[in-house]
């Protein structure tokens, strides 16, 4: 069959020992960058691009591939250990993720992050190699007014991420949006909410917010306990790896969030972000035992991990084969294929096979990589958080002021954290979670613009949203989701009407 | 290992550092850019730090400073020395048009001093393949049946794009509405692709791809000559807009006081290093026209001639920043 | 009527008061119309919404009995202040002086904020962090971070 053979070229071109270590060292660097919390992939590729402009172009993508997923998986990385989601996909995963870590279940949750990201991976390639052209199609069904439905699926679904009081977790993901909402207006240009301060012009940086939110937030809670109890990780550290019972349980959760993962890449901007909370709530959905969600479930790590690896790989997709950059990263892997003479689109299939299948066939490789190298670290890892958190919390202080400053080279962002991180507190205090917030900073603005930009193209016609198929069919589950969000709640006060 | 060991470790370290210190520091060549690593912007400033590093071994170096649309990168280049070793890389809009539209900017035309015109690139107005027209003309006159598909898309509110389509607008008597998209980039071209909105007006250098693989059609480009990616694409004046040129430079500039000889030297250096066929072969095919050998007190005159024109098409269409 | 819990009680005095800022504070921006929503359309809109959550809240607190899980524990005032009074200093600092002067001020400080603060352990550990910072940021990732002050 076609696709074999294609296959067999591109192991062909990724088995060589060149490649192999370009594909190695991205990987790793990937992982470093995703570890640090505040460092994004995008300055650390920026400054390996001109040394990219002298090497062989199939070895410069499969670095830069490399460095892209392996971003990925290192920001779960802290994520769990610390709290600290380092991409906004992340977020999702610190929640539950970091409660199994304080219950000394810090090796499974990586574990199971780890399995489940390589098993979304090949998965995820695998689409991309068979399918990459039909795929591409969904993205162009998508237009403003899908964007906006899609989008506010996703802020219904942000409330069913809380774990505590709806009311309260809708009110978060209000606030969260009112938030986002403080930026340079799209459509008109006015600054609103910015009170003359020029780096808000572009919005609340996620990574400031999350990092004083989560990060510092949870350290001052932290130190609010006495002593004895914030070496909570350090006492029962069960095993590394996970049991029979979190394999049986993570397993479905895995290949639902694959299959999230794997649709929602292709669409360009947001894909990974959705596809890991849908999994969230997918998953919350789906048990019989959704209090534990928030609690340490192990489905609430495996399906979000899953969902955003799948991701990663189909969010190749519109720039391979159209030659359109998802995110910022794929922009600059686009930029190096122009320079080195390349053209991304529908042609590079054919006219570059080489380059094409080999990038696929590293891909697979570049995952079994990350899991091999970052399996063995998971040990590491946890003995790292057995250090007495006195040590600790400086370190990770330090590391994320750092962090936050090579984010725009400009302080604001750490003033930023250092604001959020009193917000956090209080909303620790309050018993407000600040997931749902988050999300709702994140799809706020996405889903204000597209929905202004769909009236001004339906000139003024809300109806449109719901007469166009695929965003009408959106907002209906939307819909049906608030309902299911809002029944327990409702049901829980009729019970105490008539039960007394 | 043992603590012992991690301090003198440490230790070296820290003094490695110290030692560094200085070295670092006379060797600080900076080129500011006021976008995020990776942006066409960003990515051209690369290839300019690298020329000059070449020149004559001197270490030059790129710092991001995005925020607020661009405006950071101005604010950077006003804190530094003028003696040459601090420069910016900003787009010429930034010094003509965005004075007229933003009512807070904090620097103007006088605060810098421009260096070289490293590349240009025209504006494109696009139609998609699902409009059932050719020519520019064909597409007005679709237009008029229909006030409804009279939108057309940009990558900001507010930009050379946005305002050169509103000038097209006028100037073809068809009034066009604009749907910006922050930050432009992929849902433009998907939406322009999938043929949610209609039409777009932005860079060339975005839509070379689907030009080519005729997902959209490039109607025309603002230049005086015709893009040179684009031999077959008319320019507005070709067509009878004799008005309607625009480009868009990527500049290189430096703060305003900087001695002039300090400015042709450099000037001089980016020349000559733009002269070389491969990086001009490589800058070409993103999209851009490389330049670089215009003088710099031409660039000058012609940003403040600019700043001109866009100044009495923001009075004349009584554009404000609200909608 | 009493406040049966602390934590909901408080937390709807936030939302209905971060609503009503937000929503009084759009009213500067165009509302637009329904058709073509201006700048302060949503936020009017999800202020409001805000606010009238926050009330929900507000009724929902209150009741007969105050319910001890319910209720604030005061803060320790020391670790937020000195965490976040760190990371302020620290963005203070890192432009100013660089960071081989911030990194040990602001370690040392952020570990005051433990009441198990040792001076020797949060010299040893500012030494290790710092250079340790240097060598993966600055020497290994080659990123632009301020080394050394720039004020004198």
């Amino acid at each position: 069959m076609d696709l074999i053979s294609n296959l067999n070229t591109g192991f062909g071109v990724a088995l060589s020992l060149q490649n192999l270590a370009f594909a190695l060292g991205g990987v790793f660097i990937g992982t470093l960058i995703g570890v640090l919390p505040g460092l994004g992939p995008v300055p650390a590729i920026a400054m390996l691009l001109p040394s990219i402009y002298t090497l062989d172009p199939t070895a410069a993508l499969i670095m830069l591939a490399g460095v892209y997923y392996g971003a990925q998986y290192g920001g779960s990385t802290t994520a769990i250990l610390i709290n600290l989601p380092g991409e906004s996909s992340s977020v999702v995963t610190a929640i539950d993720g970091y409660q199994m870590a304080r219950q000394g279940r810090a090796g499974p949750a990586l574990a199971v992050a780890g399995l489940g990201s390589f098993f979304a991976g090949c998965v995820g390639t695998l689409v991309l190699a068979a399918f990459a052209p039909a795929l591409a199609g969904i993205a162009f069904a998508f237009g403003p007014a899908e964007y906006a439905a899609l989008m506010l699926v996703g802020i219904i679904g942000a409330v069913v991420l809380a774990s505590g009081s709806v009311l309260k977790a809708i009110g978060m993901v209000l606030l969260g949006l009112l938030l986002g909402m403080i930026n340079t207006d799209a459509l008109s240009g006015v600054e609103r909410f910015t009170f003359d301060i020029p780096e808000l012009n572009d919005g609340l940086g996620f990574v400031a917010v999350a990092m004083g939110l989560f990060g510092f937030g949870e350290i001052i809670g932290n130190l609010n306990l006495p002593a004895q109890s914030r070496e909570v990780f350090t006492r029962e550290v069960k095993n590394l790896w996970p049991s029979k019972d979190d394999f049986r349980q993570a397993m479905p959760a895995v290949l639902r969030g694959t299959a999230l993962g794997a649709v929602l890449g292709v669409l360009p901007g947001g894909g990974a972000i959705l596809a890991s909370f849908a999994a969230y709530a997918l998953e919350k959905r789906v048990s019989s035992t959704p209090e534990r969600f928030g609690k340490g479930a192990i489905q609430g790590v495996a399906g979000p991990e899953s969902a955003n690896n799948a991701a990663a790989q189909t969010s190749f997709i519109p720039m391979l084969t159209l030659g359109i950059p998802p995110n910022p990263v794929m922009a600059l892997m686009i930029g190096a294929m122009v320079v080195m003479g390349i053209t991304p689109g529908p042609k590079v299939m054919t006219e570059n096979p080489q380059l094409f299948w080999g990038l696929i066939a590293s891909m697979w490789i570049g995952n079994l990589m990350l899991i091999i190298l970052n399996l063995p670290f998971i040990g590491i890892w946890v003995r790292l958080l057995t250090v007495p958190y006195r040590f600790l919390f400086p370190a990770i202080v330090c590391f994320c002021v750092i962090g936050l400053y090579t984010l725009s080279n400009n302080n604001f962002d750490i003033y930023l954290a250092g604001v959020f991180a009193a917000i956090g507190f209080a909303f620790i205090k309050l018993r407000c979670e600040a997931g749902p917030l988050l999300l709702g900073m994140v799809l706020g603005p996405m889903l204000e613009e597209n929905l202004r930009r769909t009236l001004l193209v339906a000139r003024g016609d809300w109806s449109v949203i719901i007469t166009r198929p695929i965003s009408g069919t959106l907002v209906v589950l939307a819909a049906l989701m608030l309902v299911a969000a809002l029944l327990p709640s409702v049901r829980q006060r009729r019970d105490r009407a008539f039960g007394g | 290992m043992k603590m012992k060991h991690v301090f003198t470790l440490a230790g070296a370290v820290m003094a490695t550092a110290l030692w560094m210190l200085p070295g670092v520091a006379s060797a600080q060549n900076r080129i500011f850019v006021g976008t995020v690593a990776g942006s066409d912007l960003d990515g051209l400033a690369r290839r300019v730090a690298e020329v000059l590093a070449a020149s004559d071994g001197s270490r030059w170096i790129v710092e991001n400073r995005p925020g607020s649309g661009g405006a950071l990168g101005f604010d950077a280049l006003k804190g530094a020395a003028p003696d040459g070793t601090t420069l910016l890389m900003a787009p010429s809009g930034a010094l003509t048009l965005a004075p007229h539209t933003r009512p807070n900017l904090k620097y103007s035309l006088a605060d810098v001093a421009p260096v070289s015109r490293v590349a240009a690139f025209d504006v494109a107005y696009v139609a998609s393949a699902k409009v059932p027209a050719t020519t520019l003309k064909a597409y007005f006159d679709w237009v008029k049946q229909d006030k409804s598909r009279a939108i057309f898309a940009t990558p900001q509110f507010g930009g050379i794009p946005h305002m050169f389509g509103i000038k097209l607008g006028r100037a073809a008597g068809v009034p066009l509405d604009n749907a910006p998209y922050r930050g432009g980039g992929s849902q433009l071209i998907t939406d322009v692709v999938g043929g949610h909105v209609l039409a777009a007006s932005s860079g060339v250098a975005e839509w070379l791809r689907e030009h080519q693989a005729g997902t959209v059609r490039i109607l025309a480009t603002s230049g005086t000559k015709r893009a040179p990616q684009l031999p077959d694409v008319p320019t507005f004046q070709e067509l009878g807009y004799k008005d309607l040129t625009a480009s868009i430079a990527y500049l290189l500039l430096a703060p305003a006081s900087t001695p002039k000889a300090t400015i042709d030297t450099i000037s001089a250096r980016v020349a000559k290093g733009l002269t070389d066929p491969k990086l001009r072969e490589s800058i070409t095919s993103q999209g851009f026209v490389v330049d670089g050998t215009t003088a710099p007190s031409t660039v000058a005159t012609d940003l403040r001639a600019e700043h001109k024109l866009w100044g009495d098409l923001i009075k004349d269409t009584g554009f404000k920043m609200t909608q | 009527m009493r406040i049966k819990s602390q934590v909901d009680f408080w937390s709807a005095i936030v939302f209905t008061v971060v609503g009503l800022a937000f929503a009084m504070g759009a009213t500067n921006y165009g509302m637009g119309t329904s058709a073509r929503p201006g700048p302060g359309y949503f936020p009017i809109i999800l202020g409001v919404l805000l606010a009238v959550v926050g009330l929900f809240v507000l009724f929902g607190s209150l009741g007969q009995e105050p319910l001890e899980d319910e209720r604030i524990v005061s803060p320790v005032w020391r670790p937020l202040l000195v965490v976040v009074g760190s990371v302020f200093v620290a963005g203070f600092l890192l432009p100013r002086v660089g960071m081989l002067i911030t990194l040990p001020v602001v370690i040392v400080l952020t570990a005051l904020a433990s009441s198990e603060f040792r001076w020797r352990e949060a010299l040893s550990l500012a030494l290790v962090l710092t250079a340790g910072s240097w060598l993966v940021f600055v020497f290994g990732l080659k990123l632009r971070i301020p080394v050394m002050p720039t004020v004198f």
